[in-house]
């Protein structure tokens, strides 16, 4: 007992001292404070085969280590993975440091990369290993050889009815030949807590797809149609017009539409 | 006590020695039938009989050279200390088991163990002296089992969605804390904190978790706690008998089932068992129709969370052969087999397409991992005079397959058919051979392990390498006891030869291109472990406790993996480099009772010069889509914490057979593990938690039934390591009914519901893995459970 008598003492001093000297610990995570892509903080439209410019600003109590600039498609899953030219995918770290600093990359978009919606995420660390929230813009790239899509109707803002059915009038062109084409309907539900800049979200209420074994270069999308289920809420919804080319180029046209009851 | 008589009336042979003197065997058990270990015998000569031997059950044996012997029975707080507050007087035969009844006076586990003791398919808790008392889990029906014994002071389950979840005592997890099984260790990918324990919650007959200087004997790495799962063998009646359970829940649309079927030879010699079963479940839900990830707003359709639904199915054959009452033989084989679906965030960052379409709530798509695990376990023990020689080898396989879509992973040159992200297939052998020699007042134990790893990989994607590692340990325990104080003191060597083969792969989307993930190395590392423990008995009350120096040797994920670990959505670097991680622990435990009130109070404390850990470098990972690199590291850890448990039963009437009983019991426990070099807290530490469970029952000769609540506090988690997110506080209301019926027939039937989150709370639970992306727990769930016994 004599040895536990003297020791316990100075363990309960070490806890204590532990317990202490939580002082000084940077545990804060750094921020971007801008992301321009094309000096722009939209959604853009960029070629492939031209360059991107990307400038990112962060902020740290201390000082900032590394930015990193991630790229991939975001064909969204329903197509069904018979591509012949690659998405393109980026990753470049950059080094930095300095409490506020603004880091720059110039990518070249590859001629030969597929056509479609594209994410750009950029994260933030600080040299103590704090991460920041990341960033997620999204590009649309075009290589020229995408399937051109051309709406006519409906338009922005038509009125429908739950349980009508929507037939898109228009064509889809592309020189090379169509692969697939999908017509979705989302509903658009907003978020009554507002948080942040994305304060809605898709959800997929009916969908249409037509795939092709002939490749036409020419398709009308009156051969197509969705059907508002009955079922559904009215409100604020989303008509997607997704082509893609026997090459896995993308094409998506978005008409926002509202559906009453 | 049926069941006693005919283990008593089995056990036929017993051996005479050297002229005069004869074998006596005695089993304790308690008004409850339920063995008491903790107590000694003391014999006409004055002679004590302090350590029971486990055969089946724990049988406390002496020789004497008179006919019969008249003895006292002592019961204790701890093993076996003098002069306890309960002491009853029998007379006692050679040539067959005397079976003894006592009044329980304090029932406590053996010394130092965190948990209690848990058994039966159906999960029935058994409190041999933790807070809970006999049939208080009994319906908590768990999705795992890692879940149903969660409610253990110190002991909770780290969850992936439903149906793979883990055990963790005192905050520490995989690598750290050992499952063992049937004197074996479960050979699985531990180390992964989204790998579930691939053992059939059905077919456990009872668990326990121990630490100190009895988890010497167990293996590596066990003295700050170790699972042991423990066959029940006297139970199981002569001629043929068996279980049917029917299982249901509401919230995943869960329905399941088990058979067992046993057959005891009317000469006792064999006993056979077999059991098989069955769970399939849905889609889980949650108390919320989105969730938010960084700073997006995410839809969850109705609560569900898509492709969370899985299945599992499950058999487990055990055949035991009784040369005679002191050898036997037991083998036993089983295989585990799930499919659980993960999540589609769980991989990547998580979109609203992929996730706000639930499409067929049945299916299981990718991402979804699969486990089949394979086990044979061989269990030969021979009882000679005063020894005890046990032989177990056990030989596992296991075979981990993770699935989801290369294109996902913007692997486009992948074709889309080939799922298979990462396949993991490790197989083991281990022998342990262990022999104990009891005398009198002490008993001296030594003996010897090996096992031979065996990892091979497959899968475009990599995390841990192709390894071999062979390990070795001896041990030597002594136990003794003097007029006021039992010892007992441990010492282990553990030694690891771990050949890794290197991996390289194409980098990324660039098929021709070859990087080196990981390069081979051979590493042999051999460590010491020395433990003391001590008790003593105090009046009514006891205390005991352990100081140990301990040496664990790292596992190959910490010495050896190199990418993103879906697990903790992290890039994870090992590092071949790591020492052991060696730390000095204690941990004192205080037993009182006030009858009807009693309270268990635990301390405990440690500090590691070289913990391992996974220290985020401050550098990102190249890999596309990942995050930081989290490197292997070692820094000097402080841990402390505690745990209170305390009962009280308020009788409603004469303490008679047939009373009400109202039964309180009250459960707290905190745990504090901070490493001492970055002043952090370790990264997923249990938040301070207390339990409070009230259940009033009636036993009767026939039916018996029980209705009670759990009421859980948890305490926010502020203490959270960097980039750890903390967790607010959050409570929850569980309720549970069961009604059990004796037929005329001697079977029996029983049914038992339960409705699991009450108030259909949303919360987020810190030892989830879903927590990562705010993702609430499962909501409000009606549990039905029925089963008979013939």
């Amino acid at each position: 007992m004599r040895v536990l008598k003297s020791t316990l003492p100075i363990a309960i001093a070490s806890l204590a001292f532990v317990a202490c000297s939580e002082e000084q610990v940077d545990t804060e995570a750094p921020e971007m404070t801008q992301v321009l892509i094309n000096g722009s903080d939209d959604e853009i439209t960029v070629q492939a085969g031209t360059q991107l410019s990307i400038d990112v600003s962060a902020v740290d109590n201390e000082s900032v280590s590394q930015v990193k600039i991630d790229i991939h498609e975001v064909f969204d899953g329903h197509e069904h993975g018979k591509v012949q030219v690659d998405p393109w995918t980026y990753v470049k770290i950059l080094n930095t440091s300095g409490a506020t600093v603004t880091v720059s990359d110039n990518p070249m978009i590859p001629t030969e990369v597929a056509s479609g919606p594209y994410h750009v995420v950029l994260r933030v660390l600080d040299d103590n290993g704090n991460e920041g929230e990341f960033e997620e813009r999204e590009i649309v790239i075009e290589n020229g050889s995408q399937p051109i899509v051309n709406v006519t109707s409906p338009v922005d803002e038509d009125v429908y009815q739950l349980g009508q059915t929507i037939t898109p009038m228009g064509t889809v062109t592309d020189v090379e030949g169509l692969e697939e084409i999908h017509l979705i309907l989302f509903q658009i539900e907003h978020d009554e807590h507002g948080h942040d800049h994305d304060d809605e979200h898709l959800h997929e209420v009916a969908e249409d797809e037509m795939e092709f074994t002939d490749d036409p270069t020419t398709f009308d999308l009156s051969n197509m149609s969705v059907t508002i289920p009955a079922t559904e809420e009215a409100g604020h919804y989303l008509l997607m017009i997704k082509a893609v080319d026997i090459e896995g180029n993308h094409t998506i046209v978005e008409v926002e539409l509202d559906i009453e009851e | 006590m049926r069941i006693l008589y005919l283990f008593a009336a089995f056990c036929i042979a017993v051996t005479t020695f050297a002229q005069e003197e004869q074998l006596y065997k005695v089993v304790i058990v308690d008004q409850d039938e339920e063995e008491v270990t903790s107590a000694y015998l003391e014999l006409s000569d004055g002679r004590k009989v302090a350590f029971p031997q486990y055969d089946g059950r724990f049988v406390y044996s002496f020789k004497s050279s008179n006919s019969s012997e008249f003895i006292k029975v002592v019961q204790t707080s701890g093993i076996g200390i003098p002069e306890g507050p309960k002491v009853d007087y029998f007379t006692v035969y050679p040539d067959s088991i005397n079976v003894l009844e006592v009044k329980r006076i304090y029932s406590v586990l053996p010394p130092v163990d965190v948990g209690s003791t848990l058994t039966s398919g159906n999960i029935k808790f058994r409190s041999s002296g933790a807070a809970l008392d006999d049939d208080h889990i009994r319906e908590r029906a768990g999705n795992s089992l890692s879940e149903a014994i969660d409610v253990l002071p110190g002991v909770h389950a780290v969850n992936t969605g439903v149906g793979i979840a883990k055990p963790m005592i005192r905050g520490f997890i995989g690598n750290r804390v050992q499952v063992v099984d049937n004197g074996i260790r479960q050979e699985g990918q531990q180390w992964g904190m989204d790998h579930g324990l691939e053992i059939d919650q059905f077919s456990v007959d009872e668990v326990e978790v121990i630490s100190g200087p009895s988890a010497i004997a167990e293996g590596p790495g066990m003295l700050t706690g170790v699972v042991r799962i423990n066959p029940k063998w006297e139970s199981i009646k002569t001629g043929f008998s068996g279980t049917i359970q029917g299982l249901g829940k509401t919230n995943n649309r869960l329905y399941g089932g088990s058979g067992l079927l046993n057959y005891r030879s009317t000469n006792q010699r064999l006993i056979v068992s077999a059991r098989a079963s069955v769970q399939d479940f849905a889609d889980y839900r949650v108390p919320d129709d989105q969730f938010i990830y960084n700073g997006f707003i995410l839809p969850l359709p109705n609560g569900i969370l898509k492709n969370t639904a899985g299945t599992e199915l499950n058999f487990k054959a055990d055949v035991r052969y009784m040369f005679n009452s002191d050898e036997y033989l037991t083998y036993t084989f089983s295989v585990f087999d799930q499919v659980v679906g993960l999540f589609p965030g769980a991989t990547g960052i998580p979109r609203a397409f992929d996730i706000g379409e639930i499409g067929d709530q049945r299916n299981v798509a990718t991402p979804n991992q699969e486990t089949r695990h394979y086990k044979h376990i061989f269990d030969y023990q021979v009882s000679r005079g005063y020894y005890t020689h046990t032989l177990n080898i056990g030989i596992q396989e296991n075979i981990r397959r993770e699935r989801s879509q290369p294109h996902g992973h913007g692997l486009t040159y992948i074709d889309s058919s080939n799922t298979l992200a990462l396949g993991l297939n490790l197989t083991s052998i281990e022998a342990k051979y262990s022999t104990e020699y009891a005398k009198d007042n002490y008993s001296l134990s030594g003996g010897l392990n090996y096992q031979n790893k065996a990892n091979r990989i497959s899968g475009w994607e990599f995390l841990i390498p192709a390894y071999d590692r062979n390990e070795f340990g001896a041990f030597f325990l002594m136990k003794w006891r003097t007029s006021d104080w039992n010892y007992s003191a441990g010492v282990r060597l553990d030694g690891a030869n771990t050949n890794v083969q290197g991996h390289s792969q194409p980098y990324y989307a660039e098929p021709d291109s070859l990087v080196e993930r990981v390069a081979p190395f051979t590493l042999l590392q051999v460590r010491p472990s020395v433990t003391l423990g001590l008790s003593k008995q105090l009046g009514n009350h006891g205390i005991n406790g352990h100081v140990s120096y301990l040496n664990r040797l790292p596992a190959v994920n910490e010495l050896a993996s190199n990418g993103v670990h879906h697990g903790t959505f992290r890039h994870e670097v090992g590092n071949p480099d790591l020492d052991p991680e060696s730390g000095y622990v204690g941990e004192l435990n205080a037993f009182l009772n006030f009858e009807p009130l009693s309270i268990k109070m635990t301390g405990f404390g440690g500090y590691y010069s070289n913990f391992i850990y996974l220290n985020p470098s401050g550098r990102f990972s190249p890999l596309p889509d990942a995050g930081q690199l989290y490197q292997y590291e070692q820094s000097a850890m402080v841990q402390f914490g505690g745990e209170v448990s305390a009962t009280y039963d308020i009788y409603l009437g004469s303490k008679a057979w047939n009373d009400y009983l109202l039964h309180l019991t009250l459960i707290g426990e905190y745990v504090s593990a901070t490493s001492t070099e970055t002043n952090l807290p370790l990264p997923f530490q249990p938040p301070l938690g207390v339990t409070f469970i009230p259940e009033f029952e009636r036993t009767g000769e026939r039916s018996s039934w029980s209705v009670g609540s759990e009421l859980q506090f948890v305490a926010a988690q502020d203490r959270v390591a960097r980039n750890e997110l903390t967790t607010p506080g959050y409570g929850l209301i569980h309720i549970y009914a069961g009604y059990s019926d004796v037929l005329s027939n001697g079977n029996e039937w029983g049914v038992s519901v339960r409705i699991q989150n009450l108030t259909n709370q949303s919360y987020l639970r810190h030892l989830s893995r879903y927590r990562i992306l705010n993702l609430p727990e499962q909501g409000i769930n009606f549990i039905l459970q029925v089963k008979y016994s013939f």
